[in-house]
């Protein structure tokens, strides 16, 4: 029989079971997230450099065309600037919006709960479903211009989905409306995380409201910003749900972005390589512009 | 610097909760002040009154000649240290002794020349650029300290300040924080739980129980004039030993009557309480101090105990001896017993059944057996009586 082993060998045994247990434990994550969600993302990229049509067998290589063709007149540069004005303005007002609302249904407001909850619940509730009940609202007949109409305002009136002035902006107001009331839930939670003794420290300091918040709430903010931020940027990027539910891209692609493109010339126009090419330069732009401002809003965070 | 008054001041929050009662006290200038009580006493509600933390329901404050009762927190004129220093984590901590300077728009160089002096005051030079996460309990402490003392305010108020530190650097900060009240001459009000910081610190303490305010003197003068059976079991420690006596006459003086032994009370005891006259054939609270008992000779003792643990100490010994006697089962013994820091048990509590413990602070190198019966003097100068009934002591 051999000798039991020494302790010197049961710890280093014990050291590598526990350096290699949490990755056996990760492991069948890791390869679900490969094979379902990286790999056919990578296998489609490939299909950005052909002119596949989604349903012959085979493709012809195109070289870089199909991207030519999404930076030309006419081509994706319109769904391009919508995209990055969509994201622009969600970011903007879901974030100060959501903030404001956070600071203030934090007091002792009697109602705040049922006012949170009332914030919150556009998130929740089906994207695609809410978008064609805006759709309805502000349709020419619909709710909205009654309002203007009963409050004398009817010079105002207009299709507010169909005119292509307006059109991109209304469905900025539905999103926004949509993801303020997550970004409040992220800052009450942010907020929440910060002591009531600093809450205190600042009376006591003597320090105006404004000086409160621009010196102490807000930079303690720094890692609900980072993710309150990154999220509507990434939500932002890819509107999908509330453009094709409002205006489908219309009026005469006035508010089409790349995400309603990339849908449309994949499955819509069976062009599936230009439909690729789309969707390779929408991640790439989401992944970019999502990385540089999480590096620059973690550099607030490394202050705290 | 300024006086704080409290006049009839209670506080009770929305859900009907009483958390302070009829609190009246004067606070001199320059005076150092501590509140101390158990948890949950009212001490921090009061505090946090003074400091415009917390509305009042009934009664005013006044600092100096102003009735500050809906001033603002920052328009009082006080600073104030918490329990967990609350710092601003994300500032320097230049930055966090500078910020109520520059909230009341001080101007650049005046800020830097009195932060810069507060640092130097503090030890706090060398650390001024680093963030709070960097220092260590006791260093952050002094930046809470600093901030205080930068403003040159009427008042310091303190919360707790030493809580969260270790045993060791708490009893180095308690003089560090003394000496510079001593030499900045702010009136200072300090809230504890710890009697022992209590007792060493304040020039007056106020003993808070259940929101009202139970005794308030200098700290000798509490130690050794308890007003009632609460503030004499929650100062001192080891606490105080209680055992319950009945009092029967005896030609011109009385005895306390324990289970199987009697104390003849001394002349000098009786003279100065004739009111004693009114307990005669009830039962008393006897309350006496462990330095107040001692070990003597057989022919000597007045009372007899059975030894059932020893704890030599270094420079003391602690005898823990029990006699038959029955215990003092008041709610206030029980309270501030629970609450007691280093006690090793509770005052009064009982050995085995009918009998009491009593805790004698002796030298370390007398012989003592556990097993031992040993006779036992009584400071009689020194004895503490309480009506059962009220709590209250019997000092006339």
């Amino acid at each position: 029989m051999s000798a039991p082993p020494s302790k010197a060998v049961l710890r280093r045994r014990r050291k590598i079971l526990v350096r290699h247990v949490p990755w056996v434990l990760a492991i069948p994550g890791i390869v679900l997230m490969l094979v379902l969600r990286f790999l056919p993302a990578v296998g489609s990229a490939g299909y950005a450099f052909t002119d596949w049509n989604g349903l012959t067998l085979s493709a012809n290589s195109v070289g870089l065309d199909n991207f030519g063709r999404i930076f030309s007149r006419g081509g994706g540069l319109g769904a391009l600037a919508n995209t990055l004005i969509l994201a622009g303005v969600l970011l903007v007002v879901a974030n100060v919006g959501g903030l404001a609302l956070a600071l203030g249904l934090r007091g002792p407001l009697k109602t705040r709960n049922l006012l949170r909850a009332m914030f919150f619940i556009p998130f929740a509730l089906s994207h695609l479903a809410t978008g064609y009940i805006w759709q309805f609202i502000f349709s020419y007949k619909g709710p909205f211009n009654q309002i203007l109409d009963g409050l004398g305002l009817d010079s105002l009136q207009k299709a507010w989905t169909a005119d292509p002035q307006w059109a991109l902006y209304t469905i900025a107001l539905v999103i926004c409306w949509q993801y303020t009331g997550l970004t409040m839930i992220i800052y009450l939670a942010g907020l929440e995380g910060i002591p009531e003794e600093l809450d205190d420290a600042v009376a006591v300091d003597g320090a105006s409201r404004w000086m409160k918040f621009r010196r102490v709430t807000l930079p303690l903010l720094a890692p609900a910003l980072t993710v309150a931020c990154t999220l509507t940027l990434i939500w932002g990027l890819g509107a999908f749900d509330q453009v094709i539910a409002l205006t489908g891209g219309g009026p005469s692609g006035a508010t089409e972005t790349l995400a309603t493109m990339v849908w449309k010339n994949t499955f819509v126009f069976g062009e599936y390589g230009y439909g690729a090419a789309l969707a390779l330069v929408l991640a790439l732009i989401v992944a970019c512009m999502a990385l540089a401002q999480m590096f620059l809003l973690r550099r607030r965070e490394d202050k705290l | 610097m300024a006086t704080i008054s409290l006049s009839s001041v209670g506080k009770v929050y929305p859900g009907g909760t009483r958390a302070v009662s009829d609190l009246n006290l004067d606070i001199e200038d320059g005076e150092f002040m501590v509140f101390v009580g158990p948890s949950g006493c009212g001490k921090t509600t009061a505090l946090r009154m003074v400091a415009g933390l917390e509305d009042i329901t009934e009664g005013t404050i006044s600092i100096g000649d102003r009735v500050v009762n809906g001033v603002d927190p920052g328009k009082r004129d006080l600073a104030m240290v918490f329990q967990n220093y609350a710092l601003y984590p994300h500032m320097s901590i230049f930055e966090n002794i500078a910020f109520p300077l520059r909230a009341r728009h001080m101007a650049k160089d005046e800020i830097r020349s009195r932060v810069e002096r507060a640092a130097g005051l503090l030890g706090l030079t060398e650390y001024l650029r680093r963030k709070p996460r960097t220092l260590s309990g006791g260093q952050r402490q002094r930046v809470a300290m600093g901030r205080a003392i930068v403003r040159e305010p009427q008042a310091f108020l303190m919360d707790e300040p030493l809580s969260n530190l270790d045993a060791k650097l708490r009893v180095q900060m308690r003089s560090e924080i003394a000496n510079l009240q001593k030499e900045l001459g702010i009136t200072t009000v300090y809230v504890t739980h710890d009697q022992v910081e209590a007792m060493t610190m304040g020039r007056r303490i106020a003993v808070m129980r259940k929101g009202v305010l139970q005794q308030e003197g200098p700290p000798q003068n509490v130690y050794a004039h308890p007003a009632n059976i609460f503030v004499a079991a929650f100062i001192g420690s080891p606490g105080m030993n209680f055992f319950e006596a009945r009092v029967e006459r005896c030609e011109a003086s009385y005895q306390l009557h324990l289970r199987d032994q009697v104390l003849s009370l001394e002349p000098g005891v009786v003279r100065g309480r004739p009111s004693l006259e009114a307990f005669v054939g009830r039962c008393v609270g006897v309350g006496v101090r462990p330095e107040n008992l001692a070990l003597v000779d057989e022919s000597s003792g007045s009372l007899r105990a059975r030894v059932s643990r020893v704890e030599v100490l270094g420079a003391e010994a602690l005898v823990y001896a029990d006699i038959a006697a029955k215990a003092v089962v008041a709610d206030e013994v029980i309270e501030a017993a629970d609450s007691g820091e280093g006690d090793t048990r509770a005052p009064g509590s009982t050995g085995d059944e009918g009998e009491v413990t009593l805790i004698i602070r002796t030298d370390p190198s007398l012989e003592i057996d556990v097993g031992d019966r040993i006779p036992i003097s009584v400071r009689q100068d020194r004895l503490h009586l309480f009506d059962i009934g009220t709590g209250m002591a019997i000092w006339t």
